[in-house]
């Protein structure tokens, strides 16, 4: 299991889950009332934490991702990272448990109409993308606080 | 020799988290006070919940029912209120408005913070009658702007509001008239 902290593996890893993070910032950044819509569609939201989300939200995705990307800060980032996607895996999950079909909202707002059959089914695919970039953002974590020592030479 | 690591090391990653979200923040707040009408989103309020209760069928196309302040309108009502003249409002966000809407539709945003200034300049200009069916539209399907907007416009005393369900898609697939542009 030594190869999965090889700095060869844990530098991609971190900028490709760092530009996921940027690339899901952009357009939520450039639309907050879309974002708010998206998140108000969950029906999980306190009402007054629904706008404050919708702003803060995406600029943290932007800081966490560039802070990944440029490789500072990393465990912190890489923390954030993960508390947001097990709460967009939570959220999602328990939309779909209750067969309340949303827009992900995650990659900004989709101006296709879609049938609820086809939301189920890309909320299936969300949360399943969710899951592996979470591995990601611990793997990250893992090999974030790790020392760098060198091995002696005896 | 390996480095501190332990609680120096956690209260070193809080920090940095706590300063992540503190940018976060920053960014946030210059973002918000420096973008258009069209973007900008007060940081408290938000539409009340969806809570139109009882969207009724109609028993008669136009016709005003005070029991039911908000009701639904079949495509073919809706058809019918438009060559009566009523007044379309569009829920939908600016920019779906601008690349196509009922033809004479107002636009009125529900999740932009324009919305109150845009509904001031329709009871300005079109001076409904509280009692004078309104039509309420947005993109069909489960699309809740139009129950939004209706909750909106309920305390403002409108008693004939008309959720045309199906929406902007269906009127178009009937081929009825539409424009492009900005909000007059």
């Amino acid at each position: 299991m030594r190869w999965l902290l090889h700095p060869w593996l844990t530098v991609r890893t971190q900028i490709g889950l760092g530009l996921v993070f940027v690339v899901a910032a952009l357009p939520k950044i450039a639309d907050p009332p879309g974002f708010a819509k998206a998140i108000w569609m969950y029906q999980l939201t306190p009402a007054w934490s629904l706008h404050p989300a919708a702003l803060v939200l995406p600029w943290l995705e932007l800081a966490c991702g560039l802070a990944l990307c440029l490789g500072v800060w990393k465990r912190a980032a890489a923390g954030w990272i993960a508390a947001l996607l097990l709460a967009f895996t939570l959220a999602l999950s328990i939309n779909l448990v209750r067969n309340h079909p949303v827009d992900c909202g995650c990659f900004g707002t989709s101006a296709a109409v879609k049938s609820d059959e086809e939301r189920l089914s890309d909320m299936k695919r969300d949360l399943l993308r969710d899951l592996g970039l979470l591995l990601l953002a611990g793997h990250v974590w893992a090999s974030g606080g790790r020392p760098r020592r060198r091995e002696a030479r005896r | 020799m390996l480095d501190t690591g332990g609680m120096h090391g956690r209260s070193h990653v809080l920090l940095q988290a706590g300063l992540l979200l503190a940018l976060a923040g920053v960014c946030a707040v210059i973002s918000n006070a420096t973008a258009g009408a069209s973007r900008h989103l007060p940081w408290s309020g938000r539409p009340a919940a969806s809570g139109v209760p009882g969207i009724q069928a109609p028993p008669a196309p136009g016709a005003a029912d005070p029991a039911q302040p908000v009701r639904e309108a079949s495509p073919e009502d809706a058809w019918a209120l438009y060559r009566s003249g009523a007044p379309f409002l569009d829920a939908r966000r600016s920019a779906a408005y601008a690349e196509g809407h009922v033809a004479g539709a107002w636009s009125l945003p529900v999740w932009e913070d324009a919305i109150e200034a845009r509904i001031t300049a329709f009871e300005a200009l079109a001076k409904p009658a509280s009692t004078s069916p309104l039509v309420i539209y947005c993109d069909g399907g489960d699309c809740a702007d139009s129950r939004l907007l209706a909750d909106r416009l309920i305390p403002l005393g409108y008693r004939n509001l008309r959720l045309y369900m199906a929406g902007y898609p269906d009127w178009t697939r009937q081929g009825r008239p539409v424009r492009k542009g900005a909000q007059r």
